[in-house]
C-alpha cells in the first residue's frame, strides 16, 4: 500500500506544488486578515482584544495537530521500518514548532489586556510550554545524530513520548482550575460558544495557517529528498 | 500478514506508551495541589489550618459586592456555595466586573478575609458582538 | 475609520503586535526553508556536473533526478 507514496513517484508533484500553494496561501491569508482585523465585530466583553484569537487559536490547533501527526508517523516509521514516514515527520516539524511559539507569544500578548498578566503558570500554558520543549528536542535530535538508524529511533521516541502531553493540553482546562478559559468549540457538538460572525475569520485564518504548514512541509520535504538523491549519486 | 518483528515492535511501543501514560497520570495525581492554578472559596473553607504562604482564590465576583473607595477595592468572590471577602489596593484589569470570573493572588487573613496583592480577570469561552449580547439579554 | 482600525479601542498595541509577530515568523521560516532548499539544489546540480558521461547518463535515467535538475532555481 505504501508503495504509491514512494518519493520517486510523488516528487514530480511535490516539486511543483509549492508555488501554487504559496499563491493560494497569500490569497486566503489576505481574506483572513481583512476579516479578522476589519470586517469582524468586536467582542461584547473584550472589545477589539478578541481579534488576537484569530491568530492564537489556529496556531495552537495546528501545532497540536502536527505534533500528533509526528507521533503517528513515528509509530509507522518505527513499526514498519519505513524511512519515508520519518522524512515526512521531519519535514512537518518546523512549521509545527513555529505555530507553537506563535501560540505562546500571542497568548501572552492577549493575556496582558484581558487577564491582567503576561504569563501564568496554569496547567494549559505550562503544558503548551512543555510541548514547545518537545518540539525543540525533536528538531535538535535530527541535527545531533548522524547515524540514520539511530536518528530515526531517537526522534520517534521523542515524538511518541511527547504525544502523551497532547491530551493533557486539550483537557487541562476541564480537569483543573486554570486561568485559561475552557474550549469554545467542540468537534462532537454543533453548538459553539463563538458567534458565527467571529467563526468566519477563525475558519479562514485556520485554513491560511494550514496552507502555510503545507507550503513549508513541501519545501522541506523536497530538500530532504534532494539530500537523499545527492547521496544516491555517489553510489552510481 | 506482517512479519513477526513488526508485531513485536508494535507491542514494544504500546508498552512504552502505556507505562509513560500511567507514570504521568500518577505524577499529576500526586501533584494535584500544584497543578491547580487557584482554589475556590469552598476549598478555602475546608482548609484545616491557615497557610501563611501566598495562594490564589478564584470564582465569580458577587453581584453588587464591589465597592471602590480611594485606591482600595473591596469585593466578594463566590462559588455560589461559599464566599470570601477580598480587599485589594491597586488597579484592576479591564475585564474585572461583577458577575465575571476572577482570580485573586495574595494572603488569607482568616477563612473569610483575603488580602490580594494581584487581581487577574478570568474570562469565559463565550465570544459575541455587543449587539448580540444585548439581544439575548443579560443572562 | 483608519484611526479606529489602528487604535482598536485602545487595544491596538496588543492586536497589532500579535499579528506582526505571526507574520514576521511566517516570513522568516519561509525564507530560511527556501534558502535550505536552493542550497541543496545547487549542491545536487554541481555534483551532477562533476559526474563523468557514463554516470551522468545512468543518473539521468531516473525520473526524479531529471525533475530535481529541471526545478533548480524554481521557488
Amino acid at each position: 500500500m505504501f508503495k504509491y507514496f514512494e518519493p520517486n513517484k510523488i516528487f514530480a508533484i511535490t516539486s511543483k506544488a509549492p508555488k501554487y500553494v504559496l499563491f493560494l496561501f497569500i490569497i486566503v491569508l489576505t481574506i483572513g486578515l481583512t476579516e479578522a482585523l476589519i470586517l469582524s465585530p468586536e467582542d461584547y466583553k473584550q472589545s477589539d482584544a478578541v481579534r488576537i484569537m484569530y491568530v492564537h487559536v489556529p496556531a495552537a490547533w495546528i501545532s497540536l495537530g502536527i505534533f500528533s501527526s509526528l507521533a503517528l508517523l513515528s509509530v509507522g516509521s518505527f513499526v514498519f521500518k519505513n524511512k519515508n514516514f520519518a522524512l515526512i515527520a521531519k519535514s512537518l516539524a518546523p512549521s509545527g514548532f513555529i505555530f507553537n511559539i506563535i501560540a505562546l507569544v500571542t497568548g501572552s500578548i492577549w493575556g496582558k489586556p484581558t487577564w491582567g498578566t503576561w504569563w501564568a503558570w496554569d496547567a494549559r500554558i505550562t503544558s503548551m510550554l512543555i510541548l514547545a520543549l518537545f518540539y525543540g528536542m525533536y528538531l535538535l535530535a535530527w541535527r545531533i545524530y548522524d547515524n540514520k538508524e539511530q536518528v530515526i529511533k531517537v526522534t520517534s521516541l521523542i515524538a511518541i513520548l511527547g504525544v502523551v502531553n497532547v491530551p493533557i493540553i486539550k483537557f487541562s482546562v476541564d480537569w483543573w482550575n486554570t486561568l485559561h478559559q475552557p474550549a469554545s468549540i467542540n468537534i462532537l457538538s454543533t453548538n459553539t460558544a463563538i458567534h458565527p460572525s467571529m467563526l468566519v475569520p477563525l475558519g479562514i485564518m485556520t485554513a491560511a495557517f494550514a496552507l502555510f504548514s503545507l507550503l513549508i512541509f513541501l519545501m522541506k520535504y523536497n530538500t530532504e529528498l534532494i539530500k537523499v538523491k545527492n547521496k544516491g549519486l555517489d553510489r552510481l | 500478514m506482517y512479519g513477526k518483528k513488526v508485531k513485536l515492535r508494535l507491542v514494544f511501543l504500546a508498552l512504552i506508551l502505556a507505562s509513560v501514560i500511567l507514570t504521568v497520570f500518577l505524577i499529576l495525581q500526586s501533584l494535584k495541589e500544584n497543578v491547580v492554578y487557584f482554589q475556590s472559596p469552598s476549598e478555602i473553607k475546608s482548609l484545616i489550618e491557615l497557610n501563611k504562604k501566598k495562594i490564589r482564590v478564584g470564582g465569580m465576583v458577587k453581584e453588587q459586592s464591589v465597592s471602590i473607595n480611594s485606591d482600595e477595592v473591596n469585593f466578594i468572590i463566590t462559588d455560589f456555595k461559599n464566599e470570601i471577602n477580598v480587599v485589594y489596593s491597586g488597579a484592576v484589569p479591564n475585564l474585572f466586573a461583577e458577575g465575571k470570573g476572577v482570580v485573586a493572588e495574595g494572603f488569607l487573613k482568616d477563612k473569610n478575609y483575603f488580602t490580594a496583592t494581584k487581581i487577574l480577570a478570568k474570562h469565559d469561552e463565550n465570544y459575541m458582538p455587543p449587539e448580540v449580547k444585548e439581544a439575548i439579554g443579560d443572562k | 475609520m483608519i484611526n479606529e482600525i489602528i487604535s482598536m479601542n485602545g487595544y491596538g498595541a496588543y492586536v497589532w503586535s500579535a499579528f506582526s509577530f505571526t507574520l514576521i515568523s511566517f516570513t522568516a521560516l519561509y525564507f530560511v526553508t527556501k534558502l535550505q532548499l536552493s542550497k541543496e539544489q545547487k549542491r545536487f546540480a554541481s555534483k551532477f556536473g562533476s559526474l563523468n558521461v557514463e554516470k551522468a547518463k545512468a543518473a539521468r535515467s531516473q525520473n526524479i533526478n531529471r525533475e530535481i535538475l529541471s526545478n533548480t532555481s524554481n521557488i
